[in-house]
């Protein structure tokens, strides 16, 4: 059995000491379904800052800022490759792949191999780029908002959030936008925890049919959109093979689809709890690019995996060649020693988030997101009123690799 | 140890003790600098630790690779001299090296 299996280990490994394990089950934990942030808080407090989960295939657990940033500066000791194919027959989870040998680029590669691969990608979605956007996010989020304003009342997450930022992403990459629906419940598929292998592998092939065809369009006829790009990229002396093309899709396609949604969803929940903040942001717009990189703090949403390449000792504790770690960015946000009370919302912090993670693999996308949260908060507290959770029907949620939002009914005056 | 001095665009001064081998962006950030953000940590992926090297050393400062030279079009304020520090690499033949920090490293 391998880390990330979906399996429960039987046997504790040797190696691991009884007091670093914790039993916390990324998936089904029942405190994490009820309020995922609220059980990042309580990992903080009650599990060790590096523990072993026998859920999943059996992993590590990191929480705390420092160990994350150190394990994400290292990347020759903890690894992106994640699996050899001779361990396992297709990725699993984030880095989850339709076929054997076949790489989420770039980030399921490591530096120096990183380094060529994800250029391409840091210019098209810097600052400055995508600044030319806010047009078309501003637009996008008022007709959004008008399909609910009179209504009084809305589904934030299937109404907005998810329609937001898919739709906003797969124009910028180059995908055909009328199959919103049907790329955005494969994306949903692809990242849960508790699809198993067989459908797991399923939908990874079908995403790869629908990616294969955007990206044969564009080997006919270049657009202005991020496919084009990417198919004249300078990699190492030559341009993306066809495979290579694939990886980079299916990371844009995940990364695009499922991260904004969750962010947006965990930041609008908070506002719909906290009325004198809705009023504060109201009065004074010129606040929300605090109050977004504050709710990008209390919200994390990825959770991405690392594999230890030798054995190392990590803050005091011993790991071992081919351990997988999993890196609880949404946990290391609550970690006190970088940010003191660390469940308050605080405007003005300095310390930087973890949201996005640290190290050569940091959100390529932070820009974009930054962007569409900005304006999409501008835009929802200018014209829709005070709004709160619907008494009836409380927001759901799920876990697995991402923290995610499953149901978010909002009721508004 | 070498020393780098940084001036902010306010004319600052900020002289600064280097170690050999780290960057002129972690030598900013280790002695609080204001006025570099390093996002990426030193990757060369964000633009966000850019300055200008001082004319008289850019002879001195080995040239940036095209990776760089990619993400510098992407930062804000851009001059002939613009660098992201975290490419330079302290060596005792920068000591006394002259960084002037860009008005800001976003578009504000």
């Amino acid at each position: 059995m391998h880390a990330f299996s979906g399996q429960k280990l039987e046997q504790i490994p040797a190696h691991v000491p009884p007091e670093l394990v914790y039993d916390y089950d990324s998936s089904r934990d029942p405190r994490m379904l009820e309020d995922p942030h609220a059980r990042m808080r309580s990992l903080l407090l009650e599990a060790p800052p590096i523990f072993f989960s026998p859920h999943n295939g059996g992993h590590w657990f990191v929480t705390r800022k420092q160990a994350i940033v150190d394990i994400t500066m290292n990347p020759e000791v903890y690894s992106n490759s994640l699996f050899h194919a001779a361990e396992s027959p297709a990725g699993e989870g984030e880095h989850a792949a339709p076929q054997p040998g076949f790489l989420m680029l770039p980030i399921s590669t490591d530096p120096p191999q990183h380094t060529a691969y994800r250029a391409p990608l840091n210019q098209p979605l810097a600052a400055k780029s995508v600044a030319a956007l806010e047009t078309a996010i501003r637009t996008m989020t008022n007709e959004l908002i008008d399909n609910v304003l009179d209504a009084g009342r809305c589904n934030f997450l299937s109404d907005i959030a998810e329609p937001l930022p898919v739709t906003l992403f797969m124009q910028l990459a180059g995908m055909p936008t009328n199959r919103l629906a049907e790329f955005r419940a494969l994306a949903t598929q692809a990242t849960s925890a508790t699809v198993d292998h067989a459908t797991r592998e399923q939908i990874f092939k079908r995403i790869a049919g629908i990616l294969t065809e955007s990206i044969k369009l564009r080997q006919e006829k270049r657009e202005d959109d991020l496919i084009s790009r990417l198919l004249d990229a300078n990699i190492h002396g030559r341009k993306p093979t066809f495979q290579e093309m694939l990886g980079y899709s299916i990371t844009l396609f995940l990364g695009g689809l499922d991260t904004v949604v969750n962010a947006l969803s965990f930041g609008v929940r908070h506002l719909a709890r906290d009325q004198a903040l809705q009023a504060k942001l109201r009065a004074d717009p010129s606040l929300l690019p605090g109050a977004v990189e504050e709710l990008l703090r209390l919200y994390g949403v990825a959770c991405p995996p690392r594999r230890v390449t030798r054995d190392v000792v990590l803050h005091g504790v011993q790991l071992k060649q081919g351990d997988a770690l999993l890196l609880l960015l949404p946990a290391a946000n609550y970690d006190d020693a970088a940010f003191p009370n660390p469940e308050q919302f605080t405007l003005g912090r300095t310390e930087q988030h973890m949201t996005f993670n640290a190290g050569p693999h940091r959100c390529v996308g932070l820009n974009l997101a930054r962007l569409e949260m900005k304006v999409f908060y501008q835009e929802w507290l200018k014209r829709i009123p005070p709004f709160r959770l619907d008494p009836q029907a409380p927001p759901r949620f799920t876990g697995g690799f991402n923290l995610a939002v499953t149901s978010l009914p909002l009721v508004w005056a | 140890m070498p020393k780098i001095k940084f001036i902010e665009a306010d004319g600052k001064e900020h002289e600064v003790e280097a170690q050999e081998g780290q960057s002129v962006m972690q030598a900013a950030m280790d002695n609080l600098v204001p006025g570099i953000v390093a996002e990426c940590g030193g990757f060369a992926s964000c633009a966000t630790c850019h300055g200008y090297v001082d004319e008289a050393w850019l002879p001195k400062v080995p040239p940036p690779d095209a990776a760089e030279e990619g993400m510098i079009a992407c930062a804000y304020h851009v001059r002939p001299t613009s660098r992201l520090t975290c490419q330079i690499t302290v060596t005792p033949a920068l000591d006394g090296l002259v960084v002037r920090l860009p008005l800001s490293q976003t578009s504000e």
